[in-house]
């Protein structure tokens, strides 16, 4: 069984008190250095960037393709590190947040039937747009696939945002999805990821170095369907592990609209920041979906 | 209100969630939600959305379920029982208000 020493240090009561008063910052130099020496000495680390060198090696310089491989081990260790120990970190030790686009948010919430946020899935630090924006004064409410129990474990019995479980089974979704209408009615904000998939509509295909592949066209149906505006954003960090949460204006209604929206942006973000990619290994591999 | 004035109340708003799609026609036994139904997940919510409001009525989240929902033969009992309810809780109140000597 892998023993994270980072998780052990901020569960473990006798250890708790010394960790807790260290900075987020503190816990970022720590990934970085753990990079570092893990691509110049694990051979297990270069095994691991194997699916991204293979995606990118044609399409990038040497240089830049050491500097994506470092970055993307950084962020991956870091997004790990953030989700153990958000809620152990005493107050005011959790990592600043600067949002860029906070208007339009305010703008679509001062209509008072809510908002959506739309992130695309395994890419940068969407699971932490909950948790931030609940830390800085919003009402939100996070749809997902994740089971009670896996989120209890990562964020505690009781997180300060609801969590709606959207089941396959096709009853209990709808069941969820009311919740989602009902969390939309109270002016909340939901926030939803979309799925990748390897085979869909050309409406709905990214571009991503030679190696497309599709959104979930069901999600766009369902954001659609919620009748809310829907904003795309994207949780990225600086050199300091600050979290940069970018919102962009809202979308079209149709669920076309959204989709062509957001698959531009979403690729427009891949393009210039590919280090914050998450599915290298399922994206080569094409399974079914990421 | 009767049951055919309440199931002829439910095709108006099933065909409105719909926008009038595939074309079925719209029977009792039609499937609304399921394997083979004609509305999808977010249709179906608007639906039962658009039914609170015609009907005045709440459903509860337990009472999302195939028994009340599947068909519109099921759905119309559905709304039936729920208005019947609400008409008896409405007497008990009035009965009970008459007692205290309100009215």
């Amino acid at each position: 069984m892998k023993i994270s020493p980072v998780r052990l240090c901020y569960t473990a009561s006798w250890l708790k008190p010394l960790v807790r008063p260290l900075p987020a910052t503190a816990l970022y130099r720590l990934c970085r250095m753990a990079a570092m020496l893990s691509l110049r000495l694990n051979a297990h680390t270069k095994r691991f960037l194997c699916p991204l060198r293979t995606i990118l090696a044609r399409h990038v310089s040497p240089d830049r393709l050491t500097e994506i491989c470092r970055e993307y081990l950084i962020q991956r260790k870091y997004l790990n590190y953030m989700e153990t120990t958000w809620r152990h970190l005493a107050p005011g030790q959790r990592p600043a947040a600067f949002f860029d686009g906070a208007e339009h948010l305010h703008h679509a919430l001062s209509r008072g039937s809510g908002a959506v946020l739309i992130s695309g899935h395994n890419y940068g630090f969407s699971r932490m747009v909950g948790p931030i924006l609940a830390e800085n004064g919003y009402q939100v409410c996070r749809a997902g696939s994740l089971s009670k129990e896996i989120v209890q474990r990562r964020w505690g019995a009781e997180p300060p945002w609801e969590y709606v479980y959207l089941p396959k089974e096709r009853w209990e979704r709808v069941r969820a999805l009311r919740q989602l209408i009902g969390a939309l009615k109270q002016n909340r904000v939901v926030h939803l990821m979309i799925f990748n998939r390897p085979k869909g509509e050309p409406l709905l295909e990214v571009e991503f170095y030679g190696h497309n592949f599709f959104l979930d066209p069901g999600s766009f149906e369902l954001i659609g369907g919620l009748g809310a505006p829907a904003l795309p954003c994207f949780a990225l960090c600086d050199e300091h592990g600050a979290f940069r949460i970018k919102i962009h204006p809202p979308l079209g209604n149709s669920s076309e609209e959204l989709a062509r929206g957001f698959v531009q942006l979403f690729s427009q973000y891949l393009k210039e920041s590919p280090e914050y990619v998450r599915f290298w290994k399922p994206l080569l591999n094409r399974k079914a979906f990421w | 209100m009767n049951r055919t004035t309440i199931q002829k109340q439910l095709e108006a708003l099933i065909k409105k969630v719909n926008h009038d799609k595939d074309g079925k026609a719209i029977s009792e036994n039609l499937i609304l939600f399921g394997e083979q139904g004609v509305l999808d997940s977010v249709a179906t919510i608007k639906l039962i959305m658009s039914v609170e409001e015609a009907f005045d009525i709440t459903v509860e989240e337990r009472e999302i379920s195939p028994k009340n929902f599947q068909t519109i033969a099921a759905l119309t009992r559905f709304v039936e029982s729920k208005l019947m309810v609400g008409l008896i809780a409405t007497l008990a109140l009035i009965l009970r208000l008459a007692d205290l000597g309100f009215c």
